[in-house]
């Protein structure tokens, strides 16, 4: 087993790579200057990526996109409309009233001046561009990007040779290929933990994965504690105030980027979310802010 | 509204599944490729009934090409090549009008054809960028009646997350030509010492039109200033030629077996000696795997199309201003055929090689004039090639 560390997309991305030490070296680096080139084109906190070049352009005039670009643009909107308006990549802006640093809850009157910003039915794409009508609006590729890296790496290291292998960039998974046992001739499962929401680094289950994506979404990942309550950082877009009901979801799929989505779109359900998990008929594991898991995803 | 929620897996599913593969920036190599091919070039001997003096055996040539690309520190790479050319026999340097056909006098008396070996060196360095490339060339050439020397500078600027991208080179070459036996003839003689320089240009853009289709066009220039005759055939051209070309390339991937790639390229040529050509070149090529091993074969057909320069003439005087019978410069067409078939493995390629050159006057089509060409080659090639990466 060979392991490839690197810290990208502010997170740690760790890949598992079985077979040939020629290949795994080119997929390695193959993987680790896709993560990079989708960060440096994504990131917000890059002036020279697309989603500042577009905010920069916010309210100014249209920005032209690219075809992979355009791709997770319809991509969102799919999420969009699959949501009824929930999972809503203009609503980053929320993060300039809510400072999980501070320690301080913003006012009603600052969510009111954020809302109107939040609006993705209002932002005009098109096959070759973007423009979002209001000064102050932003696009945020942050909740796609990560797990559509790991999507992308896992199929980039498949077709560099690569048979067995996990990719994990900071807890989204794809994988490449079932694990090979160390006598190199049973393929194993994956086992993926999944942080217990009360101690995250903990796992309170283990489940077992040998193909796919995995993703999960916590309230623990960034929140505050302001007066014994928890504000996590999913924030429902009609109200401007932090989901609370789900502390962790984790979805499979074939691909991390559906799985991502769907547990984003599952916390953003809050009470409801079990029943449309149900629903969808995806494997998955939730677990609410009273500890109770439900789920079809079975823990080994 | 329940319908369209249980729809969502569905439609994130593909929706997730149309973000298109991405296509990879040009990226420096990681592994060094030493290459050997070998080729042997045979023209077909002349036809006998038409040679008046002279050997019927043409040229025969024999070339071997080294080339070693070395990649260093991440971002550069240097391609070495070296190529070594024997070649014998005869090439035709005049012709006659004989009872109404053309006849041709071959050079070397025979059983002396010409022995002459040829030289190539060149140096590539390249840098690679994140978002393109910029390399150079320095290239010697060494013949017993002939040095050159030429240097370039190539570079490729990606666009549009490497859909588009940018292409663009521009080169000078100076020649210096002392011919053998100069004092045999007079044209010989006033060759001896005469240089040629060139200028050249190309600029071009390929789009990646989708996963499964790519298009480049480019438009080069040439220009051809000194002394531009063959002291061999006695022929007296223009001291200065300028070329245009236009070329469009096509490439279309289909998944064939394990994959082909359908190329189809065309080229027009326009100079100032009111030479035009057209060229059209279709290849398939094949990849497929037998018993886990990996081939790859490729077909390919070309025709080629021009009309003559506006001083040939099969049988020149020497009354005009210019005057040439160098069959390249007459009206004609031809045909390739040929194939490749190659074997790879983990860390190699072999590579065999077959084609066919056949040229006639009537195959000009278009521009055809009546006169004849005697010495149209035609020729095959067979080469034999081994890349391997270490």
């Amino acid at each position: 087993m060979f392991t490839h560390a690197f810290d990208a997309m502010g997170t740690q991305c760790i890949l598992n790579l079985q077979g040939d030490p020629e290949k795994i070296a080119h997929a390695a680096r193959l993987s680790e200057q896709e993560v990079r080139r989708l960060e440096q084109k994504y990131s917000r906190f890059r002036d020279d990526s697309i989603a500042s070049e577009i905010n920069h352009q916010a309210g100014r005039q249209p920005v032209a996109v690219d075809e992979e670009t355009l791709a997770l643009l319809s991509y969102a909107n799919i999420c969009y409309q699959q949501s009824d308006g929930m999972f809503d990549i203009t609503s980053g802006v929320f993060r300039r009233i809510w400072d999980f640093k501070s320690g301080r809850l913003p006012t009603d009157q600052q969510i009111e001046s954020i809302l109107p910003l939040v609006s993705w039915s209002s932002v005009e794409w098109s096959e070759d561009h973007i423009f979002l009508p209001q000064n102050g609006m932003e696009v945020d590729f942050g909740g796609i990007v990560k797990e559509f890296a790991a999507d992308r790496v896992a199929d980039l290291c498949r077709q560099a040779g690569i048979e067995h292998g996990l990719v994990n960039l900071g807890g989204d998974m794809a994988v490449i290929g079932p694990q090979l046992d160390e006598e190199n001739d049973h393929e194993a499962p994956w086992l993926i933990g999944i942080r217990d929401p009360r101690s995250p680094e903990d796992a309170a289950a283990s489940i077992p994965l040998t193909e796919g994506g995995l993703a999960t979404s916590g309230y623990y990942e960034r929140f505050m504690m302001v007066d014994g309550r928890r504000y996590c950082h999913i924030i429902n877009p009609k109200t401007g105030w932090p989901v609370d009901w789900c502390a962790s979801v984790s979805v499979v799929s074939s691909q991390c980027l559906v799985s991502g989505s769907l547990a984003t779109m599952a916390m953003l359900k809050e009470s409801h979310s079990q029943e449309w998990l149900d629903d969808q008929g995806v494997p998955y594991l939730l677990a609410n802010k009273f500890n109770e898991w439900h789920g079809t995803l079975k823990p080994l | 509204m329940k319908n369209k929620k249980q729809n969502a897996l569905s439609a994130l599913t593909l929706s997730a599944l149309a973000i298109p593969s991405v296509t990879k920036a040009e990226v420096a190599p990681e592994n060094n490729v030493l290459s050997y091919r070998y080729t042997q070039y045979e023209e077909a001997d002349a036809p006998a009934a038409r040679v008046v003096g002279g050997d019927l055996k043409r040229f025969s040539i024999d070339v071997h090409q080294f080339s070693l690309l070395t990649p260093f520190r991440d971002k550069y790479s240097l391609k070495t090549d070296v190529v070594y050319e024997t070649l014998s026999g005869a090439s035709p340097w005049i012709s006659q009008e004989n009872n109404g056909q053309t006849e041709l006098f071959m050079s070397g008396a025979s059983g002396t054809g010409i022995q002459e070996t040829r030289t190539d060196i060149s140096l590539s360095p390249k840098r690679y960028f994140k978002d393109g490339t910029l390399g150079g060339t320095v290239a010697m050439s060494q013949e017993n009646d002939y040095k050159s020397l030429a240097v370039g500078l190539d570079g490729t600027i990606e666009m549009y997350n490497s859909h588009t991208t940018l292409v663009g080179s521009i080169s000078i070459s100076n020649d210096q030509l002392n011919p053998t036996d100069a004092e045999t003839s007079s044209t010989r003689a006033a060759a001896d010492g005469e240089k040629k320089q060139s200028f050249s240009i190309y600029e071009g853009v390929s789009q990646i039109i989708d996963k499964y289709r790519a298009i480049q066009v480019g438009f080069g220039f040439t220009r051809k200033t000194g002394y531009l005759s063959d002291p061999y055939k006695g022929d007296v051209r223009p001291d200065r030629r300028e070329e245009y070309t236009f070329t469009t390339q096509y490439r279309h991937y289909v998944r064939w077996l394990s994959g082909a790639g359908f190329h189809a390229d065309y080229r027009f040529y326009d100079d100032s000696w009111k030479v035009r050509s057209h060229t059209f070149d279709i290849a398939l090529w094949q990849n497929m795997e037998i018993f886990g091993e990996r081939f790859t074969l490729a077909p390919n057909f070309r025709y080629y199309m021009q009309n003559a320069a506006y001083f040939y003439s099969v049988q020149p005087g020497n009354t005009s201003e210019f005057r040439a019978s160098d069959p390249r410069l007459s009206a004609y067409g031809a045909i390739t055929i040929g194939l490749q078939a190659q074997y790879h493995w983990k860390s190699g390629t072999v590579t065999f090689g077959y084609s066919q050159y056949q040229s006639r006057e009537d195959w000009a089509l278009i521009d055809g004039d009546d006169t004849e060409t005697p010495g149209l080659v035609d020729f095959t090639t067979v080469s034999l090639g081994i890349d391997y990466r270490f």
